[in-house]
């Protein structure tokens, strides 16, 4: 028995203009890259900054909007525009209804990567990921004032082994000026990967912090009033403000009542914001823009299937004789059709698979920088249904718009019958 | 048991504009296997004709029976089912698919009709084969012509090529329209003797259409389709 030839015979006649064909491909497998990649850059991010903190019930600094304290609190993104005093840090830390607190003082990097002054709290309860903690890879934790503790990643780009010295420069920044050459720190232990921005954060203790600026006033060394790395642990190093700290409650229902407190703090001004609340505001302020992007990757694909079609539909007229001599042979008007509707398919078919090839190389292409700038860790998943989706519906798009041509080119069969005119 | 005659138009009337009729034929016969010449000026409605017989046309009034069937009582696609069974075609010309080998261009009648396909595996063993007997039968037996693209072969061998792709499954008619008018006298005859002896094995009647007389003594009848065409004579009449 024959074989059904019309598969073939699109294989092959798409073969034969295989220069066409490919741009076609080409560009429906851009289009679908973009809607793929758009829609795994959101979900990664999503998935990333969701997991980076679990545990906190609120994070607290000097009042500001609630989304600022928790950019630069946790995601090392923006700065914090004023202090909480040690007082009411204290005063705060010790209310009953509080289980504990990690302290976070920020404003100092090294090479670009970001100074956090932290106490032992930090490593006991910091959590993330759902109920995953932070673990050491290799050495201690920080202990001494200048001792300190670097994420996976800093380790990793800087090539730095515990025991290593640092030195810390003031301000953020790669190209600081100002650093504290006096005082350099000793790497006593590097954190595993946790693929949130701890990995990209030198920990040190509040301690140390202090300790580097001792002599310094404003942002600058004070002149004539060196303070060596040793005098200066003699000294009181009790810090006079942080940056901003991460609560946990003894219980949940505590939360809003402590925050109503926390806000109305006669002290100072202060700002107390619920993690999943503030990266709710975050997902409200991106949704916008993502349905654009998306939306916009929509009408590229859209663009690409009308290429697609234009290019059929061109093709048409020159192909009549194909299409008579398929008919003097045999071949049914509707198996006319079903050429052109299934050299749309192809076409479309082709395109997505490329698409999926394009998207996943950029992908891999994409996660270092991603990783590296904004923290958002990218991981190669198999597709998903979402993947599966547009997949379908734009191989479903192209099978009916093939359907235009089809029919032209079947109502021309029947119309030519076996006289060709070209 | 006596073989139904390949064609029988009655009372045929066929006009693109059906008030101006280009066929109007009252009866004609074509026996089984029988070789049959038409010949006629240029737009006397010969192809017309081809086209009704091969059920590509319908008439607005008569029959056309092929093989004992008539077209009429067909559906659209029945009547595509039938011609892609029983009728192969050879146009003036060569229409062959660009992008498909010498073999598959050959093949290709028996990828729409089961009968012509057992019909050919039962001539050769197989489709590929059958092809290329024919191919041989008809002077293109070098296996390196075989292998180029149809694109690069000569008129008269393309020719050839066209009249495998008809011969193929043994299809019970033959309907060539004009097929030799890009060939030269030489290779005309020979192509037509070989066409012929092809058909006269496998049993099959041929239309066979063109104006060019010195080919008739070939054919067992010739038409000359005025003699049986009356639409010329009904439209000067009127
Ligand atoms: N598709 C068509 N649509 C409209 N009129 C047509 C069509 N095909 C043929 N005709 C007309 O029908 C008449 C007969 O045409 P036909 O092609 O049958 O002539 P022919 O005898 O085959 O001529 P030739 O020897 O030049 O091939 C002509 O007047 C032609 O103009
Ligand atoms: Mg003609």
């Amino acid at each position: 028995m024959p074989r059904s030839p019309i598969f073939r015979l699109a294989l092959a006649s798409l073969w034969n203009r295989r220069a066409t064909a490919l741009l076609t491909v080409f560009s429906i497998a851009v289009s679908v890259t973009l809607l793929l990649g758009v829609e795994r850059i959101r979900t990664e991010a999503r998935a990333s900054f969701a997991n980076t903190i679990s545990g906190t019930d609120l994070i607290v600094g000097a009042r500001s909007g609630d989304l600022n304290l928790l950019l630069y609190s946790v995601f090392r993104i923006g700065n914090a525009t004023n202090n909480v005093t040690w007082q009411s840090y204290r005063d705060l830390a010790a209310r009953r209804e509080v289980a504990w607190t990690i302290p976070i003082s920020l404003g100092d990097s090294h090479r670009g990567y970001r100074v956090m002054g932290t106490s032992s709290a930090y490593l006991e309860h910091y959590r993330y990921a759902g109920d995953r903690r932070l673990e050491l890879a290799e050495g201690e934790p920080m202990a001494g004032v200048f001792e300190t503790m670097l994420g996976a990643e800093v380790a990793k780009q800087l090539g730095y082994r515990v025991g290593q010295q640092i030195v810390i420069a003031h301000g953020l920044g790669t190209a600081s000026f100002l650093e504290h050459k006096d005082k350099p720190f000793t790497v006593t232990g590097i954190l595993k990967k946790t693929g949130t921005p701890v990995d990209r954060t030198i920990h040190v203790t509040l301690e140390g912090i202090e300790a580097i600026h001792a002599d310094w006033q404003q942002g600058a060394p004070l002149p004539g009033q060196r303070v060596s790395a040793e005098e200066v642990q003699q000294r009181d190093l009790t810090p006079t403000a942080i940056t901003a700290f991460l609560v946990g409650l003894k219980s949940r229902v505590a939360t809003f009542r402590l925050q109503r407190a926390i806000n109305e703090y006669p002290e100072e001004p202060l700002s107390a914001v619920i993690p999943g609340v503030a990266l709710q505001q975050l997902w409200d302020l991106v949704g916008v823009v993502e349905i654009a992007l998306l939306a916009i990757s929509g009408c590229v694909v859209l663009g690409g299937l009308l290429g697609m079609l234009a290019a059929i539909l061109t093709s048409l007229n020159e192909r009549r004789r194909e299409m008579a001599i398929l008919r003097s042979v045999g071949a049914r008007p509707w198996q006319v059709f079903g050429l052109l509707v299934s050299e749309a398919g192809l076409l479309a078919a082709a395109g997505v698979a490329a698409g999926f090839a394009f998207t996943y190389l950029a992908l891999l292409a994409v996660a270092p920088f991603a990783e590296d700038a904004f923290g958002i860790v990218v991981r190669l998943r198999p597709p998903g249904t979402y993947d599966a989706i547009v997949a379908g519906g734009v191989v479903l798009a192209a099978l009916l718009m093939g359907m235009l041509p089809a029919w032209r080119a079947y109502r021309n069969a029947l119309a030519d019958g076996l006289t060709i005119r070209v | 048991m006596s073989e139904p005659p390949a064609v029988v138009l009655s009372g045929v009337r066929y006009g693109w504009q059906p008030a101006l009729p280009v066929v109007a034929i009252d009866e004609l016969r074509i026996g089984h296997s029988e070789r049959v010449f038409i010949s006629g000026p240029s737009g006397t409605g010969k192809s017309t004709l081809l086209g009704l017989v091969g059920g590509v046309l319908v008439p607005q009034a008569g029959t056309v029976t092929i093989l004992g069937t008539d077209l009429g009582a067909l559906s659209t696609s029945g009547r595509d089912a039938f011609r892609a069974e029983h009728v192969g075609f050879i146009f003036q010309m060569f229409n062959l698919l660009p992008y498909l080998s010498v073999i598959d261009n050959v093949a290709l009648p028996c990828r729409f009709s089961a009968v012509r396909w057992r019909r050919a595996v039962a001539g050769s063993g197989g489709v590929p084969a059958e092809a290329a007997r024919l191919l041989g039968r008809l002077g293109l037996d070098d296996p390196g012509l075989l292998r180029r693209p149809v694109t690069q072969l000569s008129i008269g061998q393309q020719q050839r090529v066209a009249a495998a792709r008809a011969l193929i499954g043994r299809p019970r008619l033959v309907i060539a329209d004009e097929p030799t008018s890009s060939l030269d006298a030489n290779a005309r005859a020979s192509f037509i003797d070989l066409l012929l002896a092809e058909c006269r094995d496998a049993g099959s009647a041929v239309l066979f259409v063109s104006h060019d007389l010195s080919l008739a003594p070939h054919f067992d009848r010739r038409i000359a389709l005025a003699d049986v065409n009356r639409a010329q004579a009904d439209r000067r009449a009127a």
